[in-house]
């Protein structure tokens, strides 16, 4: 028997930037939603459009998962992060990457310095890929949930590579198809590779672990991960060697199947947990679960081209099966999962020293619960407004939901901040 | 991590495998022995002030060398002293009784822990005799093991290199002969660990409880752990962020895993 490993956690500065990054860029995304209402209302591909888009799903979502992930990494893996120095390194050429990016789709800038924001973003990826994979290849603990995580990693890879084809053909227009269908592959290895998969593997460690439920049946999860990887490579495949073919609903079928096994899983987990009360940030989460719903019956229905919607419906659905997943599914899981983590992170650093020996506070108490709950009903309410916005093509209303999504916001970072400016409520503190 | 001069070795090889090193290095008799008999000879019981008393340097001295190597150091606290008592009256007892003499020199440069023999002559010695350890160094850990057992001790160097132990049994002998003897730094095996504990072993269950309740739980109960108890833990999982306090707190983990889902866990002093 050898001795444990006993310093795997990461040290706090590694992580916690991620999570303030993270937080600003939420109210970024808002205020630029705000800005561009008709962005939404409309039909047609605009930029501000893909600004917004990768604000959210870089700056916000991707940007709090690495740190997330940074965090979760000793806990599913029993292992260290491989290098904390190229965690720092990959946050600072991460962040600039997403800060041009987003300017250069804002200003239009696509023939000039999309490409140099794409290869920082791509080299900014490719370090953390290779800081997750040096990661698991000396990981002990080889449970099946580190393939998700693994494999999100691949996709998220193979994303940005794409991303960075495209955005050469923006130049060298060397592209055989409408640069329009490399969109498509590009958003659904980046929504359903990354972040459907590393939010499921995330999510299974982490739902059952906060809900305490016992004895889950792990094969839910495996059916769940095959399903949706399956159902992923085909629907790349045809899209890229077949342009798209009638069988695009049955590959779409197989990711859903992929997610009803895992809403499935979370459902059991839920009956047999020995928490009877959800809090905030459970609460939270079981939304953006439910929330996955709606883009799977949105991308169905789009994806059957035997309907034969009108261009300005095809594309509302389209709009709302995007927005859903973006807005109702990963920011919902990212409000619940940041009450969850962040509070716990900066416990640790603060109070972990005096357990045992003296009364210290709660991860809980680092926070303003009822800022928090407040936070929980604006979210709530903006989602309906939104959808509604959407359907009617009304600017008026989608700006409500956004103002709605802006007070979230705003509370949120309060949270957030005040979490990581935390003073130490016990004095003469020496560590 | 910052030492001073009670902190034991065993704590210091744990977080700096270089540190058996540097204590070897204080004495050039040490040289020979390295690992693992010196790891053994300064097993748990041995503190930094005594590890410098066996290599015959001052407890400065060797703190500097810890420093060397990155250890905080921490020159204060005062050092306690082993050799206490009346030396002449000890001796008036040692002359009284039988002399029994045995020299463990050979045993050490064969690089050999003399333990055991040591152990075996003692058990058969009759009451009324006096055993002499003639070794290269003072016997720290055995003086301590041994005053437990109820045996009284004395050390002299007529030279350097050449020290001179005497054990006798003072008043009634414990019957602690079971008793875990020098501890080895090379981690035992949970199992061994565990029946080792007996019934002095606090136990918690922390599967049931939301994040951080297990650690909490865990650290509290080990404030709580009376001296030569063992706490045992039903987890589910092996807690990765409680493992650096544990350790910081100068804990040892011993674990056990039982299933993807359950873990169990030894914690002791």
């Amino acid at each position: 028997m050898q001795g444990l490993a006993t310093d795997n956690a990461p040290s706090p500065g590694v992580v916690v930037p991620h999570f303030i990054f993270a937080s600003i860029s939420f109210i970024v995304v808002v205020v630029l939603m705000l800005l561009s209402a008709t962005s939404f209302t409309g039909f047609f591909f605009e930029p501000h459009l893909l600004a917004i888009t990768h604000t959210a799903v870089l700056g916000w979502g991707t940007m709090i998962i690495f740190g997330a992930l940074y965090q979760l990494i000793p806990v599913i893996f029993e292992t260290a992060l491989y290098s904390e120095r190229l965690a720092k390194a990959t946050f600072w050429t991460f962040g600039a990457g997403v800060v041009m990016m987003v300017y250069t789709f804002w200003n239009n800038e696509f023939s000039t310095l999309l490409v140099y924001s794409a290869s920082l973003t791509f080299i900014a990826l490719m370090m953390f890929l290779f800081n997750i994979v040096a990661s698991t290849r000396r990981a002990t603990k080889k449970t099946f949930l580190s393939h998700f995580i693994t494999t999100a990693t691949y996709w998220l890879g193979l994303t940005a590579f794409l991303a960075l084809l495209i955005a050469l053909n923006y130049k060298f227009s060397f592209f055989s198809q409408s640069h329009l269908l490399y969109l498509k592959m590009h958003a659904h290895m980046g929504m359903a590779g990354w972040f459907l998969l590393l939010v499921m593997g995330a999510a299974a460690t982490l739902i059952p672990m906060f809900l305490v439920s016992h004895q889950m049946n792990e094969n839910k999860l495996k059916f769940a991960f095959y399903f949706v990887n399956a159902g992923l490579l085909l629907l790349e495949l045809d899209w890229l060697f077949l342009h798209g073919t009638v069988m695009i609903p049955v590959w779409g079928l197989l990711i859903a199947a992929g997610i009803v096994f895992f809403i499935s899983y979370v459902a059991e987990s839920y009956k047999k947990r020995l928490r009877r009360n959800l809090d905030v940030g459970m609460k939270h989460t079981m939304i953006a679960v439910l929330a996955m719903l709606l883009p799977v019956i949105l991308g169905l229905t789009a994806s059957v081209s035997g309907l034969n919607f009108k261009p300005e419906i095809l594309w509302k659905i389209i709009m709302l099966y995007g927005f859903s997943i973006i807005f109702f599914f990963i920011t919902s899981i990212i409000l619940g999962q940041t009450y969850k983590t962040i509070p716990f992170i900066i416990w640790l650093v603060k109070y972990k020293s005096f357990v045992g020996k003296t009364k210290t506070p709660l991860p809980k108490d680092l926070y303003s619960e009822k800022i928090a709950d407040i936070q929980l009903y604006f979210y709530i309410a903006s989602i309906p407004v939104f959808i509604a916005g959407i359907i009617a093509g009304s600017e008026i209303i989608f700006e409500t939901g956004a103002v709605l999504l802006l007070i979230t916001a705003v509370l949120y970072n309060i949270n957030v901040f005040k979490i990581v400016f935390h003073k130490s409520r016990i004095e003469n503190e020496n560590t | 991590m910052i030492v001073n001069t009670q902190t034991k070795i065993s704590k210091l090889i744990k977080e700096n495998p270089e540190a058996i090193d540097v204590i070897a290095s204080i004495n050039k008799h040490f040289s020979k022995l390295k690992n693992p008999v010196l790891r053994k000879l300064l097993a748990p019981r041995v503190s930094v002030a005594e590890a410098a008393r066996i290599g015959g340097a001052t407890v400065e001295e060797l703190l500097n060398r810890l420093k060397t190597i990155g250890f905080e150091v921490d020159y204060s606290s005062n050092i306690a002293d082993i050799n206490n008592t009346n030396t002449d009256n000890k001796m008036d007892e040692i002359s009284k009784r039988k002399l029994v003499s045995l020299d463990v020199r050979p045993d050490i440069e064969r690089g050999e822990d003399p333990f055991k023999r040591i152990m075996g002559i003692l058990k058969d010695m009759p009451n009324d005799s006096v055993l002499e350890v003639i070794n290269v160094f003072e016997p720290i850990p055995l003086i301590n093991v041994l005053k437990e057992r109820g045996y009284e001790s004395l050390t002299e160097r007529p030279a350097e290199r050449d020290v001179h132990t005497y054990f006798w049994r003072s008043g009634e002998v414990k019957t602690v002969d079971e008793l875990p003897m020098i501890e080895e730094v090379e981690e035992p095996s949970f199992e061994q660990k565990l029946k080792s504990f007996g019934d002095k072993l606090n136990t918690i269950d922390v599967r049931g409880l939301e994040m951080p309740e297990p650690m909490m739980n865990i650290l509290i109960e080990t404030e709580k752990l009376p001296e030569g108890y063992g706490l045992y833990v039903h987890h589910q999982r092996i807690p990765q962020y409680l493992l650096p306090e544990l350790k910081k707190r100068g804990l040892n983990i011993l674990h056990r895993k039982e299933d993807e889902n359950s873990v169990k866990l030894l914690i002791y002093k």
